[in-house]
């Protein structure tokens, strides 16, 4: 992290001091009828016009209400757009030798059928991969601040080999139940990945699925932290299985930059992200499926169109480059965190010049991001 | 000052996990994070008063939508994307109505407030909306960018693009010296 980012988060913390209580006259909501009737209230920069701000903020709310609604909906109902195949319907397939700047897998683990649940979000970091899934039934809060975004009622981690010492979490003395057809352990332990500041203990199921390779399965709700439940995700889980993470597109020119991460988000839409290097200087891959959700910016100053590989992209100076294809949108950027220098763009240029569509028409498969990525 | 900190440690002596999660009294809600929303309206919107009336435009609509009774997995997390929602439309509204007509010199130092010396917090005030509430929801709520963008509308990728223009910005603050102080 940069001098300025620690100063600005110290800054902000110092700052949110300056409120320590609640102003007395701020609205107590005890009754209906008292909000409804009450004006708002009068304040050094009461410039508002009353009720009709408030039915705009509740026409906000509604909307956000109705987001949040439609969100929560669509990883129930919608099926997932083919950003990466099902996982269920993928065959296991060997992948070729890691390459020297890949610090994380480039492939999901298998998961069979999990009727009843919605997976909601991939991701593979160093030494882990884990994929959160939600109990369509499950109302229940997940424990920690999530900052409210991800429902997950279990998350399910595949842990690379030698990452995992039963013994710091007392795996052995847990109970033993069979998972699978393996044997596994039914205790709690901390959240995985451990952390200090989330010392959150909960249900966990774990079991070693190959030598020096473990699996967990952690629940963050009420329903989720069922024994019944632990167990019932446990069995769709597949940990020996590696079903690729695909990409529309092939690249001849990467940054000399790690990957650092991958995520596959099934909510909010449905998008791949792979990122490269430190915050400092980074790299990403977003495919989203659908079309983009902005306008073309033609008309923006700084954005330029290009043709890549047959379609037309638009990238500008901060090092961000945008292309729709059939059926999704890219999103390539390369950027300091202090913006686009001239190296980024440079190396931005060879990016651009060294991309190959194999999805453009949608006809063609997605192809694996261990052979897309050089 | 009452923490709003979920924080639940969940025991397996029956496998049945903890006690059923239940929806939160908007009062008592209120009174537990309403300290922790209204630091984050302040640093959102830079501004004590126009914090305070967000935070009560806020509650107030998620009375009137819901009722004594908040049926949210997360009402915090519900509150602070309001609140976002809320300063965005405010600054809006605040562009359409104002118009800058000049700008005064800064008073001399000994007659400013001392919470406003801090050059750092006067350029975050000085970005836009958007800039200034990546930056606070990123640097001061911890949020991932996935959930800034949620909170936002907006892509991941924009999220990135708005936190590198807003820190590009403060970099080349000519009042903001090695980091980040005057």
């Amino acid at each position: 992290m940069s001098d300025l980012e620690t100063a600005l988060r110290a800054m902000l913390r110092e700052r949110a001091n300056d409120i320590t209580t609640l102003p007395a006259d701020l609205v107590e909501l005890r009754n209906a009828d008292a909000v409804a009737d009450r004006p708002m209230r009068a304040t050094p920069h009461s410039r508002r016009t009353g009720l009709l701000i408030a039915a705009a903020v509740a026409a906000v709310l509604a909307v956000a209400g109705v987001t949040l609604a439609a969100t929560r909906g669509d990883h129930r109902t919608r099926p997932a757009p083919p950003v990466s195949p099902s996982p269920s319907t993928v065959a296991p397939t060997p992948l070729p030798p890691s390459h020297a700047q890949r610090t994380i897998s480039l492939a999901w683990f298998g998961m069979a059928r999990l009727p009843g649940y919605t997976l909601l979000d991939w991701n593979s970091l160093p030494g882990y991969r884990s994929l959160a899934v939600h109990s369509n039934t499950d109302t229940g809060r997940p424990i920690g601040l999530c900052n409210g975004c991800l429902h997950a009622s279990a998350y399910i981690h595949v842990i690379d080999k030698g990452r995992f010492d039963p013994a710091t979490f007392g795996v052995p003395n847990w109970q033993r139940i069979p998972v699978g057809d393996v044997n596994g352990y039914l205790g709690t332990m901390t959240e995985y990945p451990p952390s200090k500041d989330t010392p959150y203990v909960v249900p966990t199921v774990a079991w070693q699925f190959q030598p020096g390779r473990w699996a967990l399965v952690q629940g963050l709700t009420h329903a989720g932290g069922a024994k019944a439940a632990l167990l019932t995700v446990a069995a769709a889980v597949q940990p020996a299985v590696a079903v690729p993470i695909t990409l529309p597109f092939t690249l001849r020119y990467v940054p000399d930059l790690p990957i650092v991460r991958a995520e596959e988000l099934l909510f909010h839409g449905h998008s791949l992200r792979l990122s490269f290097g430190p915050l400092s200087r980074q790299f990403d891959i977003e495919v989203v499926a659908g079309p983009p959700a902005n306008p073309r910016p033609q008309d923006v100053p700084g954005v330029s169109r290009r043709t890549i590989d047959g379609l037309t992209g638009y990238y500008d100076r901060s090092g961000a480059l945008d292309v729709a294809i059939y059926g999704a949108s890219v999103e390539i950027g390369l950027t300091h965190d202090n913006g686009a220098n001239a190296r980024d763009i440079a190396d931005l240029d060879k990016v651009m010049t060294g991309i190959r569509w194999t999805n453009h028409d949608g006809r063609a498969p997605y192809v694996a991001a261990e052979r897309a990525i050089p | 000052v009452t923490q709003c900190v979920v924080q639940v440690v969940i025991t397996l002596s029956s496998h049945e996990g903890p006690s059923k999660d239940t929806s939160e009294n908007i009062g008592d809600f209120s009174r537990r994070c309403g300290v922790e929303l209204l630091r984050v309206a302040y640093l959102l919107s830079g501004d004590r008063h126009r914090a305070e009336d967000l935070l009560q435009e806020v509650l107030l609509a998620m009375y009137r939508r819901f009722g004594d009774e908040l049926p949210l997995d997360n009402p915090r997390a519900y509150a602070q994307r309001a609140l976002v929602n809320a300063n965005i439309n405010w600054a809006r509204r605040a562009t359409n109505r104002e118009i800058v007509v000049d700008r005064f010199a800064a008073p001399p130092s000994d007659v400013v407030d001392p919470v406003e010396r801090d050059a750092l917090w006067q350029a975050l005030r000085q970005l836009p909306t958007r800039q200034r509430t990546v930056l606070v929801l990123r640097f001061y709520a911890d949020a991932s960018d996935a959930d800034i963008a949620a909170a936002l509308g907006c892509r991941r990728g924009t999220v990135r693009s708005l936190a590198s223009r807003a820190l590009a910005t403060l970099r080349t603050d000519p009042t903001i010296s090695e980091g980040g102080r005057a």
